[in-house]
């Protein structure tokens, strides 16, 4: 899977969960309000099943989680 | 007074049911005592037993009423005593336990504050509490810039002499926190509590699912939230222990996993919506097995969903015997006054709210007279649970906190809920008489947040609704009626300058003129329609 696929894919998770569209794969999603705390839980859930990783306790970073960019760099990274 | 009215065609047997059945729940508990001395009665008791974790730290019961020791002296000597307010603003760690029991040692009712709130927040709490002191920890140090003094309870030199144990200067009719909740017209509001209403709460809760010394409790509720409270002091009564989670890890369910694996956690808080969120992430995987340790899962905040229940079930409840308890309650009746447990045997198809808890006496009103079961009404809440009332607003305290017309000599307290008795003696929680609402389970007054709106010079009008999507998308929506040099991103800048995060509109609506009912206020049903 190219790392511009895992970008289209979670990019497409987000909008749908976020009623939004034209997500900028830069955006901070909790900086700018997108999502609240939970979403956070549900992102890993989302994560860990759609891409078969598991993220582990040295993973828990936000840097890591905060835009489609970021998240992609790290799934690509944990594949 | 207000005069209430029993309902014209209730029956004798009615009547009783829902004045003394239901409300049958006076108790003994030990109501001449403080928090603290409960504390130190205990650290006499198993002086060695560790009393609070945090990452790979712990502290027994004595070290810890040592180092509160040491922290009340400085605060008694810098004046504290009876009742006066002390603010203490840090992180999750083993100084925030430190910090508070050293407040009350020495007098004081402690005040949390979250470090997360914006600087704006932070100095209208400070200014409208008229704190002299406050307790924090090195790095929140320069974000204090009034003029109050700062002990860093971080800093070795104050725990270099050996104190004993202060003479208690307390009653239990003491105040043992203010905690401040979203206001209505504007700002938010302080609720003062006794150490008599929580020691009452506890005790209650020690008879109804008592743990043992060999438990561990989860502290991973921000402390300025009143659910706290029992997180941050039910082990003290038998010399059981809490663990602090890693700030910021509450947000991850790996982290949340880890920590009861590792701390072998007993007893726990879900706000129902977090626990929907984790059950979703422990669905089929190997991780329901390290919560073999978990005994009871305690819900509150907000609506338990029978969905949620059922969830629970078939993911938690068939591997593990966890128990699962629905608590409500408002800060102003300290943290939760009544309690139900989920049966895990069946089929779930209603949450109840429960039946008060003991000392505590439950009424439903409406149009001014008291409703049989079924009935629907507002709850009005009476007994030792109740709050002093509201730091300097005697007016909205009068309002709130009215004479108990069934019990001479008592208050009861208006709720702004609407329930119903059920048969069975459980209240049924049917919804809001006003405009408050909880997003994951933190209390917002969408009046407060429309203030914050209008606050700006170029907004000419403004209404908030919360709008439910789904549990994770934030669903506060402005409706705004601009003036000429209205940009939202400046407004977006100054609302987060004012309010924490969970009360920022996500979405801004513009609109030329407000729609109006036909008495003049706004329309929110139209406005949902838009």
């Amino acid at each position: 899977m190219t790392d511009n696929n895992i970008k289209s894919i979670v990019s497409e998770y987000i909008e749908s969960s976020t009623n939004i569209t034209g997500l900028a794969y830069d955006m901070d999603i909790f900086e700018e309000g997108l999502v609240n705390s939970l979403f956070a839980i549900e992102l890993m859930t989302y994560l860990e099943k759609e891409f078969s990783i598991k993220i582990t306790m040295d993973d828990l970073d936000m840097s890591h989680f905060k835009s489609v960019d970021s998240i992609a760099a790290f799934v690509v990274n944990k594949k | 007074m207000k005069s209430f009215i029993i309902k014209k065609n209730m029956s004798e047997n009615e009547l009783t049911k829902v004045l003394y059945d239901f409300n049958n729940t006076k108790q003994d508990y030990p109501n001449e005592k403080t928090i603290h001395q409960i504390f130190e009665e205990q650290v006499l008791k198993t002086p060695t037993a560790i009393a609070a974790i945090f990452g790979g730290s712990s502290i027994t019961y004595k070290e810890l009423n040592h180092k509160a020791n040491q922290i009340a002296v400085e605060l008694r000597k810098r004046g504290i005593s009876r009742n006066t307010i002390v603010g203490i603003m840090l992180d999750r760690s083993l100084e925030m336990i430190i910090g508070i029991y050293a407040i009350l040692k020495a007098g004081g009712a402690y005040l949390p504050i979250s470090p997360e709130n914006p600087d704006k927040r932070i100095e209208f709490i400070v200014r409208d509490s008229g704190i002299d002191i406050i307790l924090t920890q090195r790095k929140f140090i320069n974000r204090i810039n009034y003029n109050i003094s700062i002990i860093n309870l971080e800093d070795e030199n104050l725990y270099s002499k050996k104190i004993e144990n202060m003479v208690n200067i307390n009653k239990s009719q003491d105040l043992i926190y203010m905690i401040y909740t979203s206001g209505s017209t504007g700002n938010p509001k302080g609720v003062l509590v006794k150490h008599k209403s929580v020691v009452n709460r506890l005790n209650w809760m020690q008879r109804a699912y008592p743990i043992e010394s060999n438990y561990t409790i989860l502290q991973k509720t921000p402390f300025v939230f009143d659910v706290s409270v029992w997180e941050l002091f039910w082990w003290s009564f038998v010399g059981a222990k809490v663990c602090f989670m890693k700030p910021g890890f509450e947000k991850f369910p790996q982290a949340i996993i880890s920590e009861i694996e590792q701390h072998k956690i007993t007893t726990m808080h879900f706000v129902p919506s977090m626990l929907n969120a984790f059950l979703n992430y422990i669905e089929n995987s190997p991780d329901v097995d390290k919560l073999a340790s978990l005994k009871r899962i305690f819900t509150s905040g907000e609506a338990l969903m029978p969905s949620h229940v059922n969830k629970f079930r078939k993911i938690v409840a068939d591997r593990h015997k966890i128990a699962l308890t629905n608590l409500y309650g408002p800060t102003e009746a300290t943290v939760d006054v009544s309690h139900y447990d989920i049966p895990l045997e069946e089929n779930c198809i209603s949450v109840p709210i429960g039946k008060p808890i003991d000392n505590t006496f439950f009424y439903v009103i409406n149009n001014d007279e008291l409703q049989p079961v079924g009935e629907k009404g507002e709850l009005y809440i009476s007994g030792d649970c109740l709050a002093q009332g509201y730091f300097n607003r005697s007016d909205l305290t009068e309002e709130r906190f009215i004479e108990n017309p069934f019990i001479k000599g008592e208050k009861m307290y208006k709720t702004g809920d609407l329930v119903r008795w059920l048969p069975d003696g459980n209240i049924e929680y049917l919804g809001r008489l006003d405009y408050q609402i909880k997003i994951r389970g933190l209390r917002i007054e969408l009046g407060e947040i429309e203030a914050a709106i209008n606050n700006c010079k170029e907004v000419d009008d403004c209404v908030v609704q919360a709008v439910d999507l789904t549990e994770t998308i934030p669903s506060l929506i402005a409706y705004i009626v601009p003036k000429s040099g209205f940009s939202i991103d400046v407004l977006k800048g100054h609302l987060r300058e004012e309010l924490p995060d969970y009360m920022v509109p996500n979405k801004f609506v513009l609109l030329d003129q407000m729609p109006l009912t036909s008495n003049g206020k706004a329309d929110r049903k139209a406005l949902n329609n838009l």
